[in-house]
Protein backbone atom coordinates (compact mmCIF):
# COMPACT_ATOMS: atom_id res chain seq x y z
CA UNK A 1 0.00 0.00 0.00
CA UNK A 2 1.19 3.43 -0.77
CA UNK A 3 2.22 5.31 2.56
CA UNK A 4 1.11 9.06 3.06
CA UNK A 5 3.29 10.91 5.92
CA UNK A 6 0.84 13.03 7.94
CA UNK A 7 2.08 15.56 11.02
CA UNK A 8 -0.06 16.43 13.84
CA UNK A 9 -1.58 18.18 15.29
CA UNK A 10 -3.68 21.18 14.66
CA UNK A 11 -4.66 23.84 11.66
CA UNK A 12 -1.81 25.86 13.40
CA UNK A 13 1.65 26.47 10.75
CA UNK A 14 3.66 24.46 13.01
CA UNK A 15 4.27 20.93 12.31
CA UNK A 16 4.02 17.99 14.57
CA UNK A 17 5.11 14.90 14.94
CA UNK A 18 4.82 13.28 11.85
CA UNK A 19 4.15 9.42 11.06
CA UNK A 20 3.04 7.43 8.31
CA UNK A 21 0.03 5.53 7.85
CA UNK A 22 -1.39 3.43 4.85
CA UNK A 23 -4.01 4.92 1.91
CA UNK A 24 -6.61 4.00 4.37
CA UNK A 25 -5.66 6.24 7.01
CA UNK A 26 -4.90 8.61 4.52
CA UNK A 27 -8.15 8.71 3.11
CA UNK A 28 -9.40 9.16 6.65
CA UNK A 29 -7.61 11.94 7.47
CA UNK A 30 -8.74 13.31 4.05
CA UNK A 31 -12.22 12.89 4.73
CA UNK A 32 -11.61 14.19 8.04
CA UNK A 33 -10.03 17.76 6.66
CA UNK A 34 -12.86 18.02 3.66
CA UNK A 35 -15.99 16.14 5.03
CA UNK A 36 -18.21 17.24 7.44
CA UNK A 37 -17.14 21.08 7.09
CA UNK A 38 -19.76 23.01 5.16
CA UNK A 39 -22.32 21.73 7.02
CA UNK A 40 -23.01 21.99 10.82
CA UNK A 41 -24.24 18.89 11.13
CA UNK A 42 -22.97 16.83 13.51
CA UNK A 43 -20.29 14.35 12.76
CA UNK A 44 -18.45 14.54 16.03
CA UNK A 45 -15.75 11.63 15.02
CA UNK A 46 -14.79 13.54 11.88
CA UNK A 47 -15.29 17.11 13.09
CA UNK A 48 -12.56 15.67 16.09
CA UNK A 49 -10.39 14.35 13.33
CA UNK A 50 -10.40 17.40 11.43
CA UNK A 51 -9.58 19.64 13.93
CA UNK A 52 -6.38 17.74 14.87
CA UNK A 53 -5.20 16.64 11.87
CA UNK A 54 -4.09 17.46 8.46
CA UNK A 55 -1.85 16.01 5.72
CA UNK A 56 2.04 16.94 5.48
CA UNK A 57 2.98 15.29 2.59
CA UNK A 58 0.16 14.61 -0.05
CA UNK A 59 -1.49 11.85 -1.75
CA UNK A 60 -2.19 12.53 -5.23
CA UNK A 61 -4.91 14.61 -6.83
CA UNK A 62 -6.65 11.75 -8.01
CA UNK A 63 -6.81 9.41 -5.12
CA UNK A 64 -7.81 11.88 -3.14
CA UNK A 65 -10.56 13.00 -5.39
CA UNK A 66 -11.34 10.04 -5.69
CA UNK A 67 -11.68 8.92 -1.85
CA UNK A 68 -13.67 12.20 -1.65
CA UNK A 69 -16.12 11.26 -4.50
CA UNK A 70 -16.89 7.70 -2.70
CA UNK A 71 -17.83 8.95 0.68
CA UNK A 72 -21.06 10.08 -0.27
CA UNK A 73 -20.56 14.07 -0.69
CA UNK A 74 -23.71 16.16 0.51
CA UNK A 75 -24.88 18.41 -2.48
CA UNK A 76 -22.93 21.31 -1.61
CA UNK A 77 -19.58 19.06 -1.93
CA UNK A 78 -20.61 16.95 -4.71
CA UNK A 79 -20.83 19.49 -7.77
CA UNK A 80 -17.60 20.56 -6.71
CA UNK A 81 -15.70 17.21 -6.45
CA UNK A 82 -16.96 17.16 -9.95
CA UNK A 83 -15.98 20.45 -11.16
CA UNK A 84 -12.11 19.46 -10.35
CA UNK A 85 -12.33 16.03 -11.78
CA UNK A 86 -13.78 17.87 -14.78
CA UNK A 87 -11.00 20.41 -14.75
CA UNK A 88 -8.37 17.82 -14.22
CA UNK A 89 -9.62 15.74 -16.82
CA UNK A 90 -9.52 18.52 -19.42
CA UNK A 91 -5.75 19.75 -18.12
CA UNK A 92 -4.46 15.88 -18.79
CA UNK A 93 -5.44 16.98 -22.89
CA UNK A 94 -3.68 19.88 -23.01
CA UNK A 95 -0.17 20.31 -24.06
CA UNK A 96 0.70 23.50 -22.29
CA UNK A 97 -0.56 22.70 -18.99
CA UNK A 98 0.40 21.03 -15.70
CA UNK A 99 -1.53 18.32 -13.84
CA UNK A 100 -3.52 20.04 -10.82
CA UNK A 101 -1.31 20.45 -7.71
CA UNK A 102 -1.68 18.41 -4.64
CA UNK A 103 -0.97 21.00 -2.52
CA UNK A 104 -3.14 23.23 -4.06
CA UNK A 105 -6.11 20.86 -3.82
CA UNK A 106 -5.08 20.44 -0.17
CA UNK A 107 -4.85 23.80 0.14
CA UNK A 108 -8.52 24.75 -1.49
CA UNK A 109 -10.39 22.09 1.09
CA UNK A 110 -8.44 23.22 3.48
CA UNK A 111 -9.97 26.90 3.14
CA UNK A 112 -13.55 25.41 2.98
CA UNK A 113 -12.99 23.78 6.25
CA UNK A 114 -11.22 26.56 8.12
CA UNK A 115 -13.82 28.87 6.62
CA UNK A 116 -16.43 26.64 6.36
CA UNK A 117 -19.46 29.57 8.26
CA UNK A 118 -18.44 31.78 5.77
CA UNK A 119 -18.37 29.71 1.83
CA UNK A 120 -21.36 27.16 3.30
CA UNK A 121 -23.70 29.12 1.30
CA UNK A 122 -21.78 30.56 -1.55
CA UNK A 123 -20.10 27.80 -3.42
CA UNK A 124 -17.37 29.20 -5.57
CA UNK A 125 -16.62 29.13 -9.52
CA UNK A 126 -13.55 27.31 -10.10
CA UNK A 127 -10.63 26.91 -12.61
CA UNK A 128 -7.76 25.36 -13.09
CA UNK A 129 -4.30 27.46 -14.13
CA UNK A 130 -2.43 26.90 -16.17
CA UNK A 131 0.78 26.59 -14.00
CA UNK A 132 -1.88 24.08 -12.05
CA UNK A 133 -3.44 25.74 -9.39
CA UNK A 134 -6.90 25.84 -8.43
CA UNK A 135 -8.51 29.10 -8.51
CA UNK A 136 -11.55 29.84 -6.85
CA UNK A 137 -13.88 33.32 -7.31
CA UNK A 138 -17.28 33.99 -5.31
CA UNK A 139 -18.29 36.89 -7.38
CA UNK A 140 -21.59 39.41 -7.27
CA UNK A 141 -20.46 41.29 -9.78
CA UNK A 142 -17.55 42.57 -12.26
CA UNK A 143 -17.16 45.01 -9.45
CA UNK A 144 -17.64 43.09 -6.65
CA UNK A 145 -15.62 40.06 -6.62
CA UNK A 146 -12.67 37.75 -4.72
CA UNK A 147 -10.97 35.60 -6.37
CA UNK A 148 -8.33 33.08 -4.50
CA UNK A 149 -5.10 31.27 -5.85
CA UNK A 150 -4.60 27.80 -3.94
CA UNK A 151 -0.88 28.16 -3.76
CA UNK A 152 0.07 25.38 -1.41
CA UNK A 153 -1.29 23.71 1.78
CA UNK A 154 -1.14 26.62 3.58
CA UNK A 155 -1.14 29.68 1.10
CA UNK A 156 -3.17 31.17 -1.11
CA UNK A 157 -2.64 34.41 -3.36
CA UNK A 158 -6.13 36.56 -4.07
CA UNK A 159 -7.63 39.52 -6.32
CA UNK A 160 -10.65 41.87 -4.76
CA UNK A 161 -12.23 43.62 -6.70
CA UNK A 162 -14.34 45.83 -3.93
CA UNK A 163 -16.36 48.59 -3.56
CA UNK A 164 -14.42 51.27 -1.19
CA UNK A 165 -15.91 51.16 2.22
CA UNK A 166 -16.74 54.96 2.43
CA UNK A 167 -16.79 56.29 -1.25
CA UNK A 168 -19.07 53.54 -2.83
CA UNK A 169 -18.43 54.83 -6.11
CA UNK A 170 -14.64 53.78 -6.06
CA UNK A 171 -13.77 50.18 -6.70
CA UNK A 172 -10.43 49.02 -4.46
CA UNK A 173 -8.54 46.10 -6.71
CA UNK A 174 -5.88 44.67 -4.33
CA UNK A 175 -4.12 41.65 -4.69
CA UNK A 176 -2.02 39.94 -2.24
CA UNK A 177 -0.95 37.13 -0.31
CA UNK A 178 -2.08 35.02 2.72
CA UNK A 179 -2.14 32.29 5.61
CA UNK A 180 -5.21 30.00 4.53
CA UNK A 181 -6.08 30.45 8.15
CA UNK A 182 -5.49 33.92 8.30
CA UNK A 183 -7.07 35.41 4.76
CA UNK A 184 -10.28 37.02 6.15
CA UNK A 185 -8.94 38.50 8.94
CA UNK A 186 -5.92 39.66 6.37
CA UNK A 187 -8.04 41.25 3.79
CA UNK A 188 -11.00 42.28 5.76
CA UNK A 189 -13.58 40.30 4.54
CA UNK A 190 -16.85 39.53 6.34
CA UNK A 191 -18.57 38.04 3.85
CA UNK A 192 -17.60 36.75 0.44
CA UNK A 193 -19.79 38.57 -2.53
CA UNK A 194 -22.53 35.89 -3.37
CA UNK A 195 -23.25 34.88 0.13
CA UNK A 196 -26.94 34.59 0.75
CA UNK A 197 -26.35 35.43 4.64
CA UNK A 198 -25.90 38.72 5.44
CA UNK A 199 -24.48 41.50 3.82
CA UNK A 200 -21.92 40.95 1.74
CA UNK A 201 -18.98 42.80 0.61
CA UNK A 202 -19.74 45.97 -1.43
CA UNK A 203 -23.21 46.09 -0.60
CA UNK A 204 -22.31 48.71 2.18
CA UNK A 205 -24.40 51.21 3.58
CA UNK A 206 -22.10 53.58 3.89
CA UNK A 207 -21.48 55.85 0.33
CA UNK A 208 -20.54 58.75 2.04
CA UNK B 1 9.00 47.21 -36.39
CA UNK B 2 5.85 46.59 -34.80
CA UNK B 3 2.79 49.22 -34.77
CA UNK B 4 0.29 49.84 -31.97
CA UNK B 5 -3.21 48.29 -32.60
CA UNK B 6 -6.30 51.11 -32.90
CA UNK B 7 -8.40 51.97 -29.71
CA UNK B 8 -11.35 50.41 -31.77
CA UNK B 9 -10.31 47.50 -32.73
CA UNK B 10 -10.82 43.98 -31.26
CA UNK B 11 -8.60 41.50 -30.45
CA UNK B 12 -9.14 37.44 -29.12
CA UNK B 13 -7.24 35.55 -26.78
CA UNK B 14 -6.91 31.90 -27.29
CA UNK B 15 -8.45 30.47 -23.77
CA UNK B 16 -8.52 26.84 -22.76
CA UNK B 17 -11.15 25.02 -21.48
CA UNK B 18 -9.58 24.77 -17.77
CA UNK B 19 -9.71 28.97 -17.68
CA UNK B 20 -13.60 29.05 -18.15
CA UNK B 21 -15.95 29.13 -15.58
CA UNK B 22 -18.69 27.45 -15.21
CA UNK B 23 -21.06 30.13 -16.03
CA UNK B 24 -18.77 30.65 -19.08
CA UNK B 25 -16.72 33.48 -17.68
CA UNK B 26 -13.23 33.87 -18.57
CA UNK B 27 -10.86 33.86 -15.81
CA UNK B 28 -8.02 36.01 -15.59
CA UNK B 29 -5.54 32.99 -15.86
CA UNK B 30 -6.47 33.11 -19.40
CA UNK B 31 -4.34 36.84 -19.71
CA UNK B 32 -1.42 35.63 -17.27
CA UNK B 33 1.92 35.57 -19.09
CA UNK B 34 4.58 32.72 -18.84
CA UNK B 35 7.37 32.88 -17.10
CA UNK B 36 10.05 34.42 -19.30
CA UNK B 37 7.11 36.04 -21.46
CA UNK B 38 7.42 39.63 -22.48
CA UNK B 39 3.75 39.86 -23.79
CA UNK B 40 0.49 38.26 -23.92
CA UNK B 41 -0.23 36.71 -27.74
CA UNK B 42 -3.64 37.38 -29.50
CA UNK B 43 -4.80 38.22 -33.03
CA UNK B 44 -6.53 41.69 -34.17
CA UNK B 45 -9.24 40.52 -35.78
CA UNK B 46 -9.50 43.50 -37.46
CA UNK B 47 -6.79 43.38 -39.39
CA UNK B 48 -8.06 40.83 -41.66
CA UNK B 49 -9.00 41.66 -45.16
CA UNK B 50 -12.78 41.62 -44.18
CA UNK B 51 -15.25 43.66 -41.56
CA UNK B 52 -17.29 40.95 -40.72
CA UNK B 53 -17.32 39.27 -37.48
CA UNK B 54 -18.05 35.70 -38.24
CA UNK B 55 -15.54 35.99 -41.23
CA UNK B 56 -12.57 37.27 -38.82
CA UNK B 57 -13.06 35.07 -36.65
CA UNK B 58 -13.20 31.59 -39.33
CA UNK B 59 -10.06 33.04 -40.65
CA UNK B 60 -8.20 33.07 -36.90
CA UNK B 61 -9.60 29.54 -36.72
CA UNK B 62 -8.01 28.48 -39.80
CA UNK B 63 -4.71 30.01 -38.48
CA UNK B 64 -4.45 28.94 -35.22
CA UNK B 65 -5.44 25.08 -36.49
CA UNK B 66 -2.24 25.72 -38.22
CA UNK B 67 -0.02 26.67 -35.44
CA UNK B 68 -1.60 24.39 -32.86
CA UNK B 69 -4.25 22.10 -32.11
CA UNK B 70 -7.35 23.23 -31.21
CA UNK B 71 -9.97 21.04 -29.63
CA UNK B 72 -13.87 21.52 -29.31
CA UNK B 73 -13.25 22.95 -25.44
CA UNK B 74 -10.99 25.67 -26.69
CA UNK B 75 -13.08 29.38 -26.84
CA UNK B 76 -11.44 32.69 -28.11
CA UNK B 77 -11.93 35.53 -26.02
CA UNK B 78 -12.35 38.90 -27.16
CA UNK B 79 -11.80 42.48 -25.73
CA UNK B 80 -11.51 46.01 -27.50
CA UNK B 81 -8.54 47.10 -27.44
CA UNK B 82 -9.57 50.82 -26.24
CA UNK B 83 -11.79 49.35 -23.44
CA UNK B 84 -8.89 47.31 -22.38
CA UNK B 85 -6.56 50.21 -21.98
CA UNK B 86 -8.80 52.09 -20.35
CA UNK B 87 -9.43 49.82 -17.76
CA UNK B 88 -6.02 49.16 -16.96
CA UNK B 89 -5.58 53.03 -16.37
CA UNK B 90 -8.16 52.77 -13.94
CA UNK B 91 -5.32 51.25 -11.72
CA UNK B 92 -2.45 52.58 -12.84
CA UNK B 93 -1.50 50.26 -15.45
CA UNK B 94 0.04 51.12 -17.88
CA UNK B 95 -0.91 48.63 -21.41
CA UNK B 96 -0.58 48.57 -25.03
CA UNK B 97 -1.58 46.59 -28.03
CA UNK B 98 1.16 46.08 -31.01
CA UNK B 99 1.06 44.26 -34.02
CA UNK B 100 3.79 41.70 -34.28
CA UNK B 101 2.86 39.84 -37.36
CA UNK B 102 4.33 36.25 -37.61
CA UNK B 103 5.28 34.48 -41.28
CA UNK B 104 2.19 31.96 -40.90
CA UNK B 105 0.29 34.48 -38.30
CA UNK B 106 -0.18 37.79 -40.34
CA UNK B 107 -2.69 39.48 -37.08
CA UNK B 108 -1.02 38.53 -34.67
CA UNK B 109 -0.03 40.92 -32.02
CA UNK B 110 1.00 41.24 -28.06
CA UNK B 111 -0.28 43.37 -25.08
CA UNK B 112 2.90 44.62 -23.65
CA UNK B 113 2.61 45.82 -19.84
CA UNK B 114 1.40 43.13 -17.58
CA UNK B 115 4.19 41.25 -15.47
CA UNK B 116 4.25 37.95 -14.66
CA UNK B 117 2.15 36.60 -11.77
CA UNK B 118 0.53 40.05 -11.15
CA UNK B 119 -2.81 38.69 -11.22
CA UNK B 120 -4.79 42.07 -10.46
CA UNK B 121 -3.97 42.74 -14.49
CA UNK B 122 -4.76 39.90 -15.46
CA UNK B 123 -8.05 39.82 -14.15
CA UNK B 124 -8.88 43.32 -15.04
CA UNK B 125 -8.66 42.37 -18.39
CA UNK B 126 -10.55 39.20 -18.28
CA UNK B 127 -13.19 41.44 -17.07
CA UNK B 128 -13.12 43.40 -20.40
CA UNK B 129 -13.94 40.02 -22.23
CA UNK B 130 -17.06 41.24 -24.29
CA UNK B 131 -17.59 37.81 -25.77
CA UNK B 132 -16.44 33.93 -26.26
CA UNK B 133 -16.35 32.27 -29.14
CA UNK B 134 -15.51 28.47 -29.99
CA UNK B 135 -11.85 28.14 -31.19
CA UNK B 136 -12.76 25.33 -33.71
Amino acid sequence: MAEVAYALPDDSDSMGTSFHADTRLAGLATEALTSGYLRTRARSNVDDISSSWHMRSIMPSDQYLQFLASGEPDTFLEPIIHRIRLLCDLASKEDDQKALRPESLVGFFRFMYLHRNRVADCPPQLILTTEGYLRAEWRRSRDCRVAVRFVDARTVSFVTFLPDKHVRSRINRIGGNSSIQGFFENTGITTLPGASKGESEGEHDDSR
Amino acid sequence: MSTTIRDEFDCARFTKATQIRDDGSVDGDAFALREGEVYLSLNCLDLFETSERGAQIDFLRDVLRQKMTVRSSHRLSIINVGDTKSAARANDYLIDFCHVPEPDDETHCGLYGPEYNDEVIQDMIAECVTEVVKAL
